[in-house]
């Protein structure tokens, strides 16, 4: 897997929203987005899922050009965005009955691997925000999506469950080996979860600078935060998207 | 305790009403064929059962089969509408005046171009009955959560999967108060039809009643009416709370 954004640009209407945007990421990657909130970071995955067509540039999957095609990637918004009438293990199901594979097993593994096999027969609303968003990511997985693409998933979460959902998503991704597009407003959250962090530039969004983070990726690298590295590349990024 | 007393609120409710009817009929010796008292009513009923259950047949097959042809017709111009925005900005307009010509001047000429069977009747009542369920179903069409839209066609949804997964049953509890709104319409509406030119029914019943000034027969007619709406109406809210059972339970005497 390998998605390639090559010169992509868009505009609603007379305002250019993404101006000459390149980027890639490989196999394994955990990519975060950061910038300024109305940067045009949600028109872009609306891109990239086919939503909207580029007006200029290409996306590349695999090689492929999917400018404009829809299904080929994994999906999660920051709202929550399971549907009330299903069951949880009825909501993960969706994303296997839209992509066209049915696999049981694989639906049961994944709801005990994330801890949810206990409400696999209740109903959202009986859950509590994090618990959705957990349910919602898991159906991103079953998907079988190689491209994971999450919009905020955290965003609206109190701090105390985001810190939660940070450990248990850097726990999972250790047994799910997947790719992964993140948007975050949170600089720590950035650090804590990516391997890469591309600092972005609002209206028009361009790539501002691409920063790899230095840590060891996994549960291990929660006990860096705090530390002198960890702080220093902390207010680089800072400094980066106030100036 | 608290919720036994609400649920046998509305029969202490109506037993109050008609003990306190009673008693003013027959303290103020109001005239029978003015204002029958409930009892005089009841008397009505047992002088003729037979009759009146065959009256009460025909009136209910009529509001069943119309509820049930406009319940099928508001449903698929629902779902075609919203499908096909050109259908809808064609026959939108058609559709509204459809429910501008009275029933008063309507029922006359179904029964003039379809003979006095039970055929126009039906159709009187399923022209008042899409009506409530097709604008209802149509807006919970259009409520769809714009999160869950977005979401499905990320995922690559077809536009059937779309409606079948997605807009039909967030359409649902809006198709529900459309339909019940509907049910109440149909009694009335077989009702209407029957008055116009029947030989049986509930409408023939209070129009041979009236005519003679039988009003406690008149009231027996109007009693039985207002049940079998009732009943409709609590079947279609027994329905809907099986089918939609995902919604949360609100708890005390707030609004659902």
């Amino acid at each position: 897997m390998k998605l390639e954004v090559n010169g992509l640009s868009f505009a609603y209407g007379q305002r250019p929203v993404i101006d000459d945007l390149h980027f890639v990421v490989r196999q394994g990657e955990f990519v975060s987005l950061i910038g300024p909130s109305g940067s045009g970071k949600s028109t872009l995955f609306y891109m990239l899922g086919g939503l909207h067509c580029p007006q200029a540039g290409e996306i590349l999957l695999d090689g492929q050009r999917i400018n404009g095609e829809r299904g080929h990637l994994a999906y999660m918004p920051q709202q929550p965005s399971l549907m009330p009438w299903r069951t949880i293990l009825d909501n993960v199901r969706l994303a296997q009955e839209l992509s066209g594979h049915k696999d049981p097993t694989q639906l049961t593994n994944l709801l005990r691997g994330a801890g949810l096999a206990e409400v696999a027969d209740r109903y959202p609303h009986e859950l509590s925000g994090g618990m959705q968003q957990r349910v919602a990511f898991i159906r991103a997985l079953a998907s079988n999506r190689d491209l994971l693409c999450l919009d905020e998933p955290f965003g609206s979460l109190d701090a105390l469950t985001r810190t939660r959902m940070q450990t248990w998503l850097l726990r999972l991704l250790e047994q799910e080996k997947r790719t992964i597009l993140f948007i975050t407003h949170s600089i720590e959250e950035a650090i804590l979860l990516s391997d890469r962090i591309l600092v972005l530039s609002a209206s028009p969004m361009k790539v501002i600078r691409e920063v790899p983070v230095p840590f060891a990726r996994g549960q291990a690298r929660y006990e860096r935060r705090g530390t002198k590295e960890w702080l220093a590349l902390q207010r680089e990024l800072e400094t980066m998207l106030l100036g | 305790m608290m919720k036994n007393s609400k649920a046998l609120a509305p029969f202490g409710m109506i037993l109050l009403l008609l003990a306190g009817w009673e008693l003013t009929v027959r303290t103020k010796q109001v005239e029978a064929w003015l204002l029958p008292a409930p009892s005089a009513v009841y008397e009505a009923w047992t002088a003729s059962v037979d009759r009146t259950l065959e009256h009460l047949g025909a009136t209910v097959w009529i509001a069943l089969s119309g509820l049930g042809f406009g319940l099928v017709s508001g449903l698929l111009l629902a779902t075609l509408f919203h499908l096909s925005p050109l259908l809808r900005a064609m026959f939108q307009p058609l559709v509204v005046l459809s429910q501008n010509v009275p029933m008063i001047a309507l029922a006359p000429l179904l029964i003039m171009w379809l003979g006095f069977g039970t055929m126009p009747k039906i159709l009187v009542v399923a022209i008042a009955c899409f009506f409530p369920i097709a604008v209802s179903t149509m807006d919970g069409f259009r409520q769809t959560d714009h999160t869950l839209l977005i979401y499905m066609e990320m995922a690559g949804a077809t536009r059937w999967q779309r409606f079948s997964k997605l807009e039909w049953p967030s359409a649902l509890p809006a198709f529900f108060s459309g339909l019940k709104l509907a049910a109440t319409y149909s009694v009335m509406g077989a009702v209407i039809a029957e008055w116009l030119g029947a030989k049986e029914g509930l409408g023939v019943m209070m129009q041979l009643a009236s005519a003679s000034f039988r009003t406690d027969r008149v009231f027996l007619a109007m009693f039985f009416i207002a049940g079998v709406s009732l009943l409709l109406y609590a079947a279609i809210c027994l329905i809907e709370r099986l089918v939609v059972r995902w919604r949360p339970q609100v708890k005390g005497g707030a609004p659902r």
